[in-house]
């Protein structure tokens, strides 16, 4: 295994764990993340709810979280109503354009732990633009414009919403290592 | 002193969901007289064309940041005192200084609930 597969590697339990953390606390609801992560060799937008974010800084990718109809709206209605918002104001359709949003929302903040947790464990920083959710008919490859995607850095992560509602996380990440200066001697 | 429950409150979110959860939590604390903006560039025309009393902004937005929004507000001798919370959807140590030193009031990470934003209302109107 290469060294960038095993920062790819490290990127998806970060990831991983932000996702868990940012549903249970957007939703009071349980999280399953699958034990393991998926080497895959490109990265898409999937039927019925996309939603991708392109980070870029000291290292750059792209991640999307994709949700079937049923997990998007348990989602969306979940999170809603743990904030307060009246369950009669909340719309039944998948596809609204709320939902969408609050995909967008939640994406938004997986990515901004994300982040937040590279930053704090290799000093790294990254900005990303707004995240787009959409509506998806059939399967869309996402690539980043003048970058070879290699499928050594393309990562699935399974998750469950409340133990029967899945999820996923597909993300690509530059081809890159992060090694940290405590770990190099430099010879004498 | 307490924040007042008429005061005139500005919500800025690129988001639509998140606009209406913290007008909604806002409502739950008593709090009705809000209005909302999609960005910053729209947020500081509505704050210079009426008056407002408290702004809850955002920090990453297209256009112009909440962070680019806050040191515009300190920048205006007529916005400069308006207490202004910062939304962020990460607590990353130098946004937080960056914002200390722009003169945010406080901050707040998303998700949150009613009870955290009342104690944020509480610290900033005390």
């Amino acid at each position: 295994m290469s060294q960038a597969s095993d920062t790819a590697d490290i990127i998806a339990k970060i990831i991983g764990t932000a996702g868990v953390e940012v549903i249970q606390r957007s939703t009071g609801s349980s999280v399953y993340l699958a034990p393991s992560v998926q080497r895959v060799p490109s990265i898409h937008l999937r039927p019925d709810i996309g939603c991708f974010v392109q980070f870029g800084g000291d290292y750059s990718g792209l991640i999307i979280v994709n949700f079937e109809a049923d997990s998007a709206l348990a989602f969306y209605r979940t999170s809603m109503m743990f904030m307060g918002m009246p369950e009669e104001e909340l719309v039944d359709d998948p596809s609204h354009e709320e939902v969408l949003d609050s995909i967008g929302e939640l994406v938004n903040q997986i990515s901004g732990q994300v982040r937040q947790q590279i930053q704090r464990i290799y000093g790294l920083s990254a900005v990303n633009k707004q995240p787009k959710a959409i509506w998806v008919q059939d399967s869309i490859l996402l690539s980043v414009q003048d970058t070879v995607m290699l499928d050594s850095q393309c990562r699935r992560l399974s998750f469950k919403l409340g133990d029967e509602l899945p999820f996923h996380i597909e993300f690509f990440i530059e081809k890159t290592e992060f090694a940290s200066f405590n770990d190099i001697e430099i010879p004498t | 002193m307490p924040a007042d429950p008429n005061m005139r409150i500005l919500i800025v979110d690129d988001f639509a969901t998140m606009r209406r959860i913290v007008r909604n939590i806002l409502k739950q604390l008593g709090f009705t007289n809000a209005e909302d903006a999609d960005d910053g560039t729209t947020a500081l025309a509505q704050l210079k064309a009426s008056q407002f009393d408290f702004v809850v902004t955002d920090w990453n937005m297209p256009k112009m940041s909440g962070l680019e929004l806050l040191k515009a507000i300190r920048a205006d001798p007529d916005l400069k005192h308006i207490p202004v919370l910062m939304v962020t959807a990460e607590a990353l140590q130098e946004n937080i200084v960056a914002a200390a030193k722009a003169g945010v009031n406080d901050y707040i990470v998303k998700p949150f609930d009613a009870q955290t934003m009342k104690g944020k209302l509480d610290k900033i109107f005390a």
